[in-house]
């Protein structure tokens, strides 16, 4: 299984925000590394076909972006998302289901399972706006994984998370990098150190370093900052 | 003899390249198994036009409600209070209008659309669902109106289609047209404003109590009809094409 | 559990098993082999894309010897060696079982494999025509060498 990225470029008016990146990626867990503005997000958006590219182009395995077979493996979690008021955890992760294709049954039996596995379940009857940050979180997480994704999106997953739900999201990253393509952006170089199987270091739209942890030598955080010379 | 060979060449090898009994047999055939049992599942899916129809079901029951209670409203009027002129009732539909439009912007208001553009289905079937089905909706039971009003008053079926018709399209065509050349929440106040404009405008002409016609000769009214009908369709149709791509940053 | 599936992961082992001689590595590459597989195809089509199957498994055995040709052969092969005293059972062999234990291993691991595959694990010669990317005639071919070549290997080695 192979993401194919060529030279994807995105411009706004005299503003690059993405400038002609190319990389393959093959199954494992990605983190995507860079300051507010570096271009993740927009990278990001890029990939899910969410952002029509200025230039370039992005496939998985021969599928191009905008094609359904690629949609159909992907599960995206957005940096900010909201819901429909009076939406109950439940409710939320049903009407995704719905837009991802599930029938009745299986989305049932496909949402209690998730319920459970980023424990939810005891709230799911709750309306989401009486959830807390991490809760949402965890929703969201949720949903990204209804459709078993072969390509997993994540933007700013641990932004909300308490310490234990750190650990706990890191354990099922790592199972889902096992098999599928896992990248997820964050500006906590913590939560990169311990999942990550490459690092990809984005400034000003261009990819600045990509290799393993290791090759950083040690210290990420302290790669990281010299990198871009600013103090987390 | 060679047949003889054979077979003990055969048992012979599978003795030579016998290998130790293997340990993780039985755990990874269960996990086959279950994987596939899953793949399975996943394989009964929604056509399209399912999800067209779960779409729909989403669309806020009282939008339905409130298109059939002004249609039931203007029975009842007609039918218990004559020689009302028509502007009342075009001062009511801007409203309607108003609501197929609040429908389809529902994914912007509540953040939802990078999640429902990122999902399977083209987001161009849940607008189509949402503003199609409601619109349509609206639009036939205000044609239905047309022929009931004609039997009960004295105007022109062109006068009636006109008074309902027309303030219907020139709100929906505006309010998308604004939609698409401002995108943002400054939209969302300014359709409000568009209907209540338009609203307001039919109802200081009914009180008035000028004629349509003393505005403009039917010639012109039918233009415009046509125009309206043309333009508004026009725009919801770009509304919906612009819609695979997430148009703010 | 289908028989099918059970008996083609024990064939598959025992195909990767005569390439790496080692327990765990010949399973886990069985168990990739087949995740592989099953990334493409459902698991009752193993019976007719058999081929596919063993390819896969090739391919992962050959990638497994480019990451690890600086190992020496496991201690496995050892066992093996010395274990052949007692194969021998009551009944008569027209090849005696050494002697052919120690003319296989000196066969090239492709000559092994083809033997692997047709008189172990009951791989069709369509099949193999598939693996190889070669004609049917010419596997039957290549099986009539390879047997020659043991035949040759064994006679000289009786005339020690």
């Amino acid at each position: 299984m192979e993401l194919i990225i060529d030279r994807l470029k995105k411009q706004y008016g005299s503003k690059i925000a993405v400038d002609r990146i190319s990389r393959k990626l093959t199954p494992g867990v990605y983190g995507l590394l860079g300051a507010n503005g570096a271009g993740k997000t927009t990278l990001m958006r890029m990939l899910c076909g969410i952002l029509k590219p200025t230039g370039g182009s992005v496939s998985l395995d021969g599928f191009d972006v905008s094609s359904e077979e690629y949609r159909k493996a992907l599960g995206y979690l957005p940096q900010d998302f909201g819901y429909y008021p009076n939406f109950t955890g439940k409710d939320f992760l049903m009407y995704m289901a719905a837009l991802k294709g599930l029938d009745k049954n299986s989305a049932k039996k496909r949402c209690r399972e998730l319920l459970n596995l980023v424990g939810l379940e005891s709230v799911a009857g709750k309306k989401v706006k009486t959830y807390s940050g991490g809760m949402k979180q965890r929703l969201g997480i949720a949903q990204a994984l209804l459709n078993r994704p072969k390509l997993l999106i994540l933007d700013e997953p641990t932004a909300g998370l308490d310490p234990k739900e750190r650990v706990r999201f890191r354990d099922l990253i790592a199972e889902l990098g096992e098999r599928n393509i896992v990248i997820l952006s964050t500006h906590i170089v913590l939560d990169i150190e311990h999942i990550a199987d490459r690092i990809l270091m984005m400034k000003d739209g261009q990819l600045i370093f990509d290799g393993t942890p290791y090759e950083v030598g040690g210290d990420l955080e302290h790669f990281y900052l010299e990198q871009f010379g600013e103090v987390e | 003899m060679k047949r003889r060979l054979k077979s003990q060449l055969k048992s012979q090898m599978k003795m030579i390249y016998e290998a130790p009994v293997p340990q993780g047999k039985e755990a990874f055939l269960q996990k086959i198994e279950r994987m596939e049992k899953e793949e399975w599942r996943q394989e009964e899916e929604l056509s399209c036009w399912k999800v067209l129809g779960i779409q729909i079901g989403y669309i806020r029951k009282w939008n339905w409600l409130v298109s059939v209670l002004f249609f039931a409203a203007v029975i009842v009027a007609e039918q218990s209070v004559k020689g009302r002129t028509l502007w009342g009732l075009s001062a009511f539909v801007p409203y309607l209008a108003l609501m197929v439009v609040a429908e389809g912007l529902r994914s912007t208001r509540y953040r939802m659309e990078e999640l429902e553009l990122a999902s399977r289905f083209s987001v161009k079937y849940i607008l189509l669902a949402r503003l199609g089905a409601l619109g349509l909706f609206q639009l036939c039971l205000l044609l239905l109106l047309m022929p009931f009003l004609y039997t009960i008053r004295r105007e022109a079926i062109l006068e009636i289609g006109i008074h309902i018709l027309l303030p219907w399209l020139s709100t929906v065509f505006v309010m998308f047209l604004m939609i698409r050349k401002m995108h943002g929440r400054e939209s969302h106040s300014l359709c409000v404003g568009t209907a209540v404009i338009v609203s307001g405008a039919c109802m200081t002409f009914g009180i008035m109590n000028v004629s349509m016609f003393d505005l403009a000769g039917a010639g012109v009214w039918t233009l415009l009809l046509v125009s309206g009908a043309v333009l508004a369709g026009r725009e919801v149709y770009q509304f919906i094409r612009q819609s695979e791509e997430l148009q703010w940053n | 559990m289908d028989y099918n599936i059970e008996e083609q992961y024990d064939k598959i082992y025992r195909y990767c098993y005569m390439h790496v001689r080692h327990r765990q590595t010949a399973e886990d590459l069985t168990q990739e082999a087949f995740l592989r597989f099953l990334e493409n195809k459902s698991y009752r089509e193993v019976g007719k894309c058999l081929a596919y199957l063993y390819t896969i498994a090739r391919n992962l055995c050959t990638d497994y010897y480019r990451r690890n040709k600086e190992e020496a052969l496991p201690d496995e092969y050892e066992r093996l060696l010395s274990s052949s005293a007692e194969d021998k059972s009551g009944e008569e062999y027209l090849i005696d079982t050494l002697d052919l234990r120690e003319a296989v291993q000196q066969l090239e691991i492709e000559e092994q494999e083809l033997l692997v595959w047709r008189y172990v694990n009951d791989v069709s010669v369509t099949d193999i025509a598939k693996i190889l990317g070669i004609s049917r005639f010419a596997v039957h071919r290549k099986l009539k060498s390879v047997l020659g070549r043991l035949e040759d290997i064994m006679g000289k080695g009786r005339e020690h």
